[in-house]
């Protein structure tokens, strides 16, 4: 090894001292050559060899100390007097262009000192010589300038936000500077910068939003706010830092919509109202936007979608209120075109409405919510009396019938079913819907007048989907019934025709069906015609060839007849009912008739015997001549044949109008709610044993649901009655605790 | 057995009137199964019970057995009693004649200021049988919902009955409507 001469630090610092006055020069762009291989091998050589001497001329502390100073003595004799004498934009160039020559400043004396970075400072856990450098900067001039620098910067914010151009990169520079300044923390930032940028942002906004709420109209503020927006995205994608983005979106959001929400929505010819009013879609749309990125910003606008979609409702409602109180008295029990009109009014504003929600309210459940609760609101009113129960399912009807009032394509049909069901959703009284669509299913099928079965077992499928399998199995029970009767109708024809001394000589058709899937009706009420008993003698003769312990019971009431009646101008065929066909009848043995002998002869009720004699004697086909010759039937009328009737027709049906049957199903869904909700207790208690009164009410409340809205009153009658029967009784201490007896 | 002539032969020799309540207390002693009947068993039973071996001492018992009803647990026992007693046997509910009667009889006693309008309202509004359950109740409603229903809870789980006799009350102005909180 060779022996070096020992260096001192007045002439080892005087030889550093020259290599960082060459520095300086180059950063202050005098003319100077750039440092060659050379003189940088030759500073850090004496750097090394000042450091590696052994003491007392080890000179490492010294070193650092004067490699901080230099940055020091640098910054203020030469940058902080440049930066002082500047303002604005152009101090903000000046301390972008320090700052860039200050770290070329660092990175080139870290160099040449680097050998005390090895040994020296990571000996003593020391800051290295790029960290003491940097901190040089952000004592002496940060320190010094940031809230000058920060009203800068903000003051330029806010010139571009009023339009006009701005040096973006400018700004990216020097907010650089923040988040570098703080070497990997990002406090500087945030706390020198940041936070007095929101507060500046939030008064901008709120002074631009006071105005503007004042002059625009809704959507034109709405236009403007989306706009703010989206330039304030741009503005932190272009010079501020990305963690500013939520922050600032926040503040923005909060000026122009938390805080004017209500006056905004509110605005009397423009607000949310006007807007639906108006089906201003792309309005809407935008107002989803904007109010689904403040925090609770859709409640009330879900608010308001679900008030206008129950005044609309409701305003059909009283539409068809008013015009079935315009119709004539006589006709209101029995639902007519007007209520057919409203259902469809009412499948028209759930479509319009339902794609709001798709559309403009991106299929928000908040949205679903409430269009599902302000159609419970007016679905549940009913219309002049009838529950909407009732006029969904003769809308049904009226579509799956022959000749129907609506004359559609089978796609046509099937998508209205898809809606009728849908809207089903929002009806209380399931069951309700399900009896009278079981009456009107039964008329479809058993008198044939259901137009397309393809139709009947889709809207079923439907029904099924939608309300459960106990929903609708009595329903496809009716459908499989009548596809069964078919068959047997064929095989008693074949048994007739092997048993030609069986044959009562009158074609007979039987339609055999299961008696719970039917609704109720009443049977062996009429007394027959000999011709007839013959037939249904001969009928169970057959049957018990096919089937032993089955009971057939006769339900004459639903029967049609075709009868010839032998009138002087010519024979006609008569379609009639069996009562009509066993009224006619009694006429071949005798000429003339009391109201009372028929009506002992054919062992039938008042109602019953003035509705056939009505449609006999007074309706459009007159084969009856009653005395006195007046409109009404009287207890006291007689009857005679009309053997002059005549009619351009050989073959006449002579309707019979059928009973309003809205008192009995409503009767009948009233007695199976009894039983649904003693089942229900049952159960409930069954399982818990003892059990609170508002809990036994909830929970049955909560397990009938699905199928309709018990009050709490039947409910409580019927705690009593099972409370008397002994299925429950009251705790001796506590009678708002039920218990279950076993 | 001693059966309704019997009875009002007791009741002479007793100088009470067969109306009068005490017989209720004294067929409750007896533990009697059925109104206006004595079994045997019952009569000795009851006699044997209450120390009984001579007309005078049944006589001075009777100021005894009427002071009983002051207690509010007897009287309840009292009350309940007399509902098995009164009804027709193998039936599961009370006639309402003679449920009326009772009510009149035991709330006399008992002093519920709302008892006339209460027989009112039953005969005008459900005229039927009255089951055990309301029976029990009505007591309890009695017992504890002020004249004035102040502390009537709607939402409670009280008989039916008595939640359409509260709205009876409101409807013809007997009670006004708790002026809501």
């Amino acid at each position: 090894m060779n022996q070096r001469t020992t260096i001192d630090l007045e002439q080892g610092w005087d030889f550093m001292q020259r290599g960082i006055t060459k520095l300086k020069s180059i950063l202050e762009g005098q003319p100077e050559p750039q440092f060659s291989s050379e003189d940088y091998m030759l500073l850090y050589t004496t750097i090394y060899n000042m450091c590696t001497q052994k003491p007392p001329h080890d000179y490492s502390q010294q070193l650092y100390d004067k490699y901080r100073e230099s940055f020091k003595e640098y910054i203020t004799a030469t940058v902080l007097p440049s930066l002082r004498e500047k303002h604005d934009e152009f101090m903000l160039r000046e301390l972008v262009k320090r700052w860039s020559n200050h770290r070329v400043m660092v990175r080139w004396l870290s160099r040449f000192f680097h050998y005390l970075d090895r040994y020296f400072i990571a000996r003593r856990s020391l800051p290295g010589l790029n960290e003491v450098g940097l901190t040089c900067f952000r004592d002496l001039v940060y320190q010094e300038l940031n809230g000058k620098v920060r009203d800068a910067v903000i003051s330029l914010i806010d010139q571009e936000r009023e339009g006009e151009q701005i040096d973006r990169a400018l700004l990216k520079n020097v907010l650089d500077i923040f988040v570098e300044i703080g070497m990997g923390s990002m406090d500087y930032y945030e706390n020198d910068f940041e936070a007095a940028m929101l507060k500046d942002t939030a008064a901008y906004y709120s002074r631009k939003a006071s105005n503007w709420i004042l002059e625009d109209s809704c959507p034109d503020y709405m236009l403007k706010a989306e706009e703010c927006l989206k330039r304030e995205k741009d503005r932190v994608s272009h010079y501020l830092h990305s963690s500013s983005e939520t922050k600032l979106l926040e503040k923005v959001q909060h000026e122009l919509l938390s805080v004017y929400a209500t006056q905004l929505l509110e605005k009397e010819h423009s607000g949310c109202h006007a807007l639906l009013r108006d089906d201003k879609v792309e309005d809407l749309s935008r107002m989803y936007r904007l109010f689904s990125k403040i925090p609770q910003g859709l409640d009330p606008v879900a608010n308001r979608f679900k008030q206008h979609v129950t005044a609309e409702g409701t305003a059909l409602v009283k539409q068809a209120e008013d015009a079935a109180s315009n119709k004539k008295a006589e006709k209101r029990d029995v639902v007519g075109l007007q209520e057919q009109v409203f259902v469809r009014k009412v499948i028209e504003i759930h479509d319009k409405y339902l794609a709001y929600v798709n559309n403009c309210f991106q299929n928000h459940t908040l949205f679903h919510k409430a269009l599902k609760e302000a159609f419970e609101l007016f679905c549940n009113k009913g219309v002049a009396g009838s529950s909407s129960a009732e006029l969904l399912a003769t809308f049904c009807d009226n579509i799956l019938k022959k000749g129907g009032s609506e004359k559609l394509s089978d796609e046509a049909i099937e998508e209205t079913l898809e809606k009728v069901v849908k809207l089903l959703a929002y009806i209380s009284d399931k069951d309700l819907f399900a009896e009278f669509y079981r009456k009107k299913l039964a008329r479809r099928l058993l008198f044939d007048k259901s137009a397309n079965d393809e139709h009947e077992r889709s809207i079923l499928t439907k029904l099924k989907q939608q309300c459960g399998g106990q929903f609708t199995s009595k329903m496809e029970g009716m459908v499989t019934d009548l596809t069964l009767a078919r068959e047997n109708q064929a095989s008693f024809e074949e048994y007739l025709s092997n048993n030609p001394a069986a044959n009562p000589g009158i074609d007979l058709t039987v339609t055999v069906l299961t008696t719970g899937f039917w609704p109720s009706y009443k049977s062996f009420d009429l007394n027959l015609p000999a011709e007839m008993v013959r037939c249904v003698e001969c009928f169970k003769e057959f049957y018990q060839t096919k089937t032993k312990h089955r009971k057939l019971t006769w339900i004459y009431s639903l029967g049609t007849c075709n009868i010839n009646g032998k009138f002087e101008p010519k024979t006609i065929e008569l379609v009639v009912t069996t009562y009509q066909a066993s009224a006619l009848l009694l006429f071949n043995a005798s000429d003339r008739l009391s109201y009372q002998e028929i009506m002992t002869q054919l062992n039938l009720s008042d109602d019953d015997v003035v509705r056939l004699l009505h449609s006999l004697s007074c309706a459009k086909y007159k084969i009856l001549n009653k005395e006195p010759s007046t409109k009404t039937i009287s207890p006291t009328d007689v009857f005679e044949f009309n053997s002059k009737f005549t009619d351009k027709l050989r073959r006449i049906k002579i309707p019979l109008p059928p009973v309003d049957e809205k008192k009995k199903v409503i009767e009948d869904v009233d007695k199976d709610r009894r039983y649904a909700i003693d089942a229900s207790i049952v159960r409930i208690m069954k399982s818990r044993k003892v059990l609170g009164y508002q809990q036994l009410v909830m929970e049955c409340v909560e397990q009938l649901g699905r199928m309709f809205k018990p009050d709490v009153k039947a409910i409580k009658k019927r705690i009593e009655d099972l409370i008397t029967r002994d299925y429950l009784e009251r705790d001796k201490d506590n009678p708002n605790l039920f218990k279950y007896l076993a | 057995m001693i059966m309704a002539d019997g009875i009002s032969n007791l009741c002479n020799d007793l100088q009470v009137n067969p109306d009068d309540i005490v017989m209720l207390v004294l067929a409750w002693e007896m533990r009697a199964e059925t109104m206006c009947e004595f079994s045997k068993q019952e009569f000795i039973g009851g006699v044997q019970s209450l120390e009984i071996d001579s007309m005078e001492k049944f006589k001075k018992k009777i100021p005894i057995l009427r002071s009983q009803l002051k207690d509010e647990d007897t009287f309840r026992d009292i009350y309940n009693f007399a509902f098995d007693w009164a009804k027709e046997k193998g039936q599961k509910s009370l006639a309402l004649e003679t449920g009326i009667a009772l009510w009149q009889l035991l709330f006399a006693e008992f002093k519920w200021p709302l008892v006339d309008q209460w027989c009112q309202f039953i005969q005008e509004r459900h005229n039927k049988a009255i089951s055990r359950d309301l029976w029990l109740q009505l007591l309890e409603f009695a017992r504890t919902v002020d004249s004035t229903l102040s502390n009537y809870d709607a939402e409670g789980a009280w008989p039916w009955l008595l939640d359409e006799f509260v709205e009876y009350l409101i409807e013809t102005g007997a009670c006004t409507e708790k002026s809501d909180e």
